[in-house]
């Protein structure tokens, strides 16, 4: 086999001086590849193979192979089904929220061009501060002695909730945040995803009578179909990791581990109370977890997409 | 185009109040770094006397100056090396055909559907092995790897002019100096656009330094935000000072380099 | 010969002058921020400036963490020598990591440990060994805003003696001013506040060996819907210590329950803002004041050699009567040295400073804090932390989630019990 030089259309291959497998490109991937190797891969197969011991984390003592005993420990545990359910709850809220909403929103700021500038750079604003700087502000905001919503709630004449210190709101409350986060940042994905219409085409289509309902229908909504998977996986994966930030600065999990989710449990479990073998079988749950949203989307929404194109 | 008046009202409107919302919390964040502690329970936003005294008591409490450089540090090393190790990356797949290119390819890209959750525990036990804990290597090294940067830059390759390899083959230079004089060049938006990415990315972590970092004088300026929320019970304003410096920097970066990241927003489109 | 003799006595000055500046560096984990942390700091450089050999380096973790990261460090491999522990889970340490009895012959003479009074030095004892040092111990205080006492009409010099008048004036303060009438502290997960609450109601926390909870008499349950009542009725906000001692501090809250400890802060905050007033926990229903102290004691980590010896010479130091007095004059832990007035600075402190003499005399009330035993720790005090969340958000009473909490809470202990 020769090497024959990028395949950016040329068809003339490299010269080679008698090599067969050339030595370069291996040389510029490896850094990569080792990287992704020692950091990525071996980590991948090590955690399963974690879940499956017993240990503290205390180099005296060793590890103790346990079999399946992880995985019941968990499944049994109260705070699992805590988990479990608020990760459902986090991920379920989270569609209309963060993937459906912004959608309205950035047709409106699409039809606005270049009026819409403003818009556009405000609504990136929360994307540019950390989670930590966002849930720092928002829990002096929502102080129940003093915060900003007591003291208007108060100026209105009603009390405000405790949004953070009871346990059924308090996901709620993190969850409407996590939106304030990223609902800007969406919204620009999609506007991005409409860049690539022609103005034209949609001012002929208008003459010829179209309503502005069956603009968005046929035009432009399978336009956005990618982008929507897009930011739906990323919403999911978001929902699971970055609400890490908040659930940490914010409630630590609770109250009565109303807020806290697969993840922020498999922290606890490996770094608080030690018990990596329930933290890195709380870890392959997850990733079975995610495995499984994955092929849902194929069966259904990749289908879905491709009859539509 | 155009809409109905109507509708085009309720979008303003709507627009308007969501755009109020996100500013309104981070004003009044800002407003509070000003304020003497008389005024941190005031309604009003803006200081009626502002003061400097919050940010000299945030630095007095935790060594704040350490937490800046020890980001400014580290985002700097590691954005480096991402975008170094990217454009290597994808460099060899675009400009060679070897054996195992597609396979390799596949498990480059695969490697960016991994998400952290799943390689914490054994990169921790790794740290705690090499004794790496509260050093820049434990923060840096471990994240080199972007396999994002690699699939945007591949895009990028692919609308490359051909034209200009054939010259530069044609005068002989080598895979390395093709590379330096003719691709790198043509890169500087997308590089430019990533280095943005990858700075916020870093410089906004919070996870990662609060697993590996333990010491005071070895925190990045996130967790150093919370050890400052922790440490002082009755400093809401040294807190604000805190965010407002904290967020400096990723404010600054993104108005000077605003164009290039908008411009590359809506050239790439995520398909 | 005289060459060589120069040459010599060159070497034997370098080499003394070399281990002259071979210095031992010792690592210090603590829980002190703030004014406290800046008093720990300049008691340490007073240690090294005496012992020019020993460099002691300290590390800052949140009170609610300290346990975890110390935990973490020592598996981690990195270098821990000595540690501030909550008094509470001094057995747990003691089991859970290769802590250094400080009563050990080989560790020196042992006169120094006398010096503490007995019964919070015993906390320390398990089965005949010392493992730590009482040093951070507070007793709680009722700190109250005698300007919000006067906007609501009352009296700003009769301090609530019971809980029932404490509950009265934070209704009234409540109505009449709106603010916050009164909290009180949860402290380490839940698990301190409770302890108090229910000590002091004449239940029993955990048993002595600490593997079981009995809380869940009439007295403490009693106590418990109290606690609940005062979230109810809006007196008490929900929030946490930080939330609620940044309250009182911006004179935003009428009283607040909470450790000795919090004196000079508080003295500090309050001036030239409002009018501070301290007196001794409330009693419940005239029986007499029983509540356990709260705070960290000082373990020994250190490996045997250079680092253990440096170490012990600190905690000598600490446990100096004038060294440890000042500690407890800058930040109102309790002097935790015998015949703690016996020493004129002292005394002349107390003399002075009346806000004090509550903390002073309530000494004598003090118990030793329960102690959580080797195992099942960790998971029994989530049960307490999530059994307060419960009872705050008031959708089922105490006398339904506190026998349930108990439950629980035995049932993580009860693997103590195989052994």
């Amino acid at each position: 086999m020769t090497a024959t030089a990028t395949p950016l259309g040329t068809a003339a291959p490299l010269p080679l001086r008698g090599r067969q497998w050339p030595l370069a490109p291996f040389l510029y991937l490896a850094p990569m590849i080792v990287l992704l190797a020692v950091f990525t891969y071996w980590p991948l197969l090590h955690t399963i193979y974690l879940s499956f011991v017993q240990w503290n984390m205390n180099p005296d003592q060793p590890m103790r192979w346990v079999g399946a005993a992880n995985y019941s420990g968990i499944f049994n545990s109260p705070l699992f089904d805590a988990a479990f359910r608020n990760t459902l709850i986090y991920i379920v809220a989270s569609i209309p929220l963060k993937v459906l909403l912004p959608i309205p929103i950035a047709i409106f700021v699409w039809t606005l061009a270049t009026r819409g500038q403003v818009y556009r750079a405000l609504l990136f604003l929360p994307t540019l501060f950390s989670f930590t700087v966002v849930a720092v502000v928002f829990l002096w905001l929502l102080n129940p002695i003093g915060g900003h919503f007591v003291q208007v709630a108060r100026l209105l004449g009603g009390q405000w909730p405790n949004v953070l210190t009871d346990p059924d709101l308090a996901i709620w409350t993190i969850l409407l945040i996590s939106t304030w986060k990223v609902i800007g940042f969406n919204t620009l994905l999609y506007v991005a995803g409409l860049a690539s219409i022609n103005r034209d085409y949609v001012e002929a289509m208008r003459l010829d009578g179209a309503s502005d309902w069956s603009l968005v229908r046929h035009l432009l909504w399978p336009l956005l179909t990618p982008t929507t998977l897009f930011v739906l996986i990323s919403t999911v994966i978001f929902a699971i990791q970055q609400v890490f930030t908040p659930i940490d600065i914010m409630t630590e999990g609770g109250p009565q581990n109303g807020t806290t989710n697969l993840f922020y449990m498999v922290y606890q479990y490996a770094f608080r109370t030690f018990n990596v073998g329930f933290g890195a079988a709380g870890t392959v749950i997850i990733f079975a977890f995610l495995l499984a949203i994955t092929l849902i989307k194929m069966r259904t929404l990749d289908r879905h997409v491709q009859y539509q194109q | 185009m155009t809409l109905g008046t109507p509708w085009r009202a309720v979008g303003h409107l709507v627009l308007v109040l969501l755009c109020l919302s996100m500013v309104v919390p981070l004003l009044v964040a800002l407003g509070m770094a000003f304020k003497p502690p008389n005024e941190v329970y005031s309604l009003v936003p803006w200081p009626q006397a502002p003061t400097l005294d919050n940010f000299r008591r945030l630095f007095e409490q935790v060594p704040f100056h350490l937490y800046l450089w020890n980001s400014v540090a580290t985002t700097a090393l590691r954005v480096g090396g991402q975008i170094v190790i990217a454009v290597l990356c994808a460099y060899a797949f675009a400009r060679w055909e070897f054996p195992g290119r597609e396979w390799l390819f596949g498990a480059v890209l695969g490697a960016m559907m991994v998400p952290h959750t799943l390689t914490m525990i054994p990169i921790y036990m790794m740290i705690a092995e090499l004794q790496w804990f509260d050093t820049w290597r434990a923060l840096v090294i471990p994240n080199l790897a972007m396999p994002f940067a690699v699939f945007l830059l591949r895009q990028h390759f692919r609308s490359f002019p051909r034209e200009l390899f054939d010259a530069a083959e044609m005068d002989g230079a080598g895979h390395w100096r093709a590379l330096w004089l003719v691709v790198l060049p043509n890169l500087k938006p997308v590089l430019s656009a990533l280095a943005i990415i990858l700075f916020i990315d870093c410089w906004n972590e919070y996870f990662w330094p609060l697993l590996v970092t333990d010491a005071p004088e070895s925190r990045t300026v996130q967790i150093g935000i919370r050890e400052f929320l922790e440490a002082d019970h009755n400093d809401f304003g040294g807190l604000m000072a805190g965010v407002t410096l904290a967020s400096l920097p990723a404010l600054a970066v993104f108005f000077v380099f605003q164009r290039k990241v908008m411009d590359t927003f809506v050239a790439s489109g995520i398909k | 010969m005289k060459k060589i003799r120069s040459i010599i006595s060159g070497l034997v000055l370098t080499l003394v002058a070399a281990t002259a500046h071979a210095q031992t560096e010792i690592v210090f984990y603590h829980y002190q921020t703030g004014a406290p942390g800046k008093t720990l700091r300049a008691i340490l450089d007073d240690f090294q400036k005496i012992n020019p050999d020993v460099v002691v380096k300290d590390i800052y973790k949140h009170s609610e963490q300290i346990t975890g990261e110390v935990q973490a460090a020592l598996a981690a491999r990195r270098p821990v020598d000595v540690t501030s522990v909550i008094g509470k889970n001094i057995v747990f340490f003691a089991g859970a990591t290769p802590a250094v009895a400080l009563n050990d012959p080989k560790n020196g003479d042992t006169r120094w440990l006398d010096a503490y009074l007995p019964n919070f030095l015993d906390a320390g004892r398990i089965e005949g060994k010392i493992y730590a040092i009482p040093h951070s111990y507070g007793t709680p205080q009722l700190y109250y805003n005698k300007d919000i006492f006067r906007k609501a009409g009352l009296d700003a010099d009769k301090v609530p003696r019971t809980w029932d008048e404490v509950i009265a004036a934070a209704t009234q303060i409540k109505q009449k001013t709106g603010m916050a009438g009164v909290a009180h502290l949860h402290a380490s997960m839940g698990d301190y506040g409770t302890m108090v609450m229910v000590t002091n109601a004449g239940a029993t926390y955990l048993n002595k060996a600490g593997t079981k909870a009995e809380f869940d008499t009439p007295q403490g349950v009693a106590v418990l819907q109290m606690w609940q009542d005062m979230a109810k009725s809006g007196i008490m906000p929900v929030a946490n210590d930080q939330q609620w001692g940044a309250a009182f501090q911006a004179g935003q809250m009428g009283m607040y329950i909470t450790s000795s400890a919090a004196l000079r802060g508080f003295v500090a905050s309050a001036q030239g803002k409002f009018d501070l007033g301290v007196a001794q926990y409330p009693l419940w229903k005239e029986q007499p004041r029983r509540v356990n102290n709260s705070g960290a004691a000082i373990m020994l980590h250190a490996p045997a050699g250079p680092r253990r010896e440096a170490s012990l010479k600190l905690l000598r130091h600490l446990s100096r009567q004038d060294v440890s007095n000042h500690w407890s004059r800058e930040t109102g832990y309790m002097p935790l040295i015998r015949n703690p007035q016996a020493d004129p600075a002292m005394a002349k402190y107390i003399a002075e400073f009346p806000l004090v003499r509550p903390s002073i005399a309530q000494m004598a009330e003090t118990l030793p804090t329960a102690t959580w035993p080797a195992e099942g720790t960790l998971e029994a005090q989530v049960h307490i932390k999530n059994m307060l969340d419960e009872l705050w958000a008031a959708k089922r009473p105490a006398s339904a989630i506190v026998p349930e909490t108990v439950r629980k809470v035995n049932e993580a202990l009860s693997v103590n019990l195989k052994k």
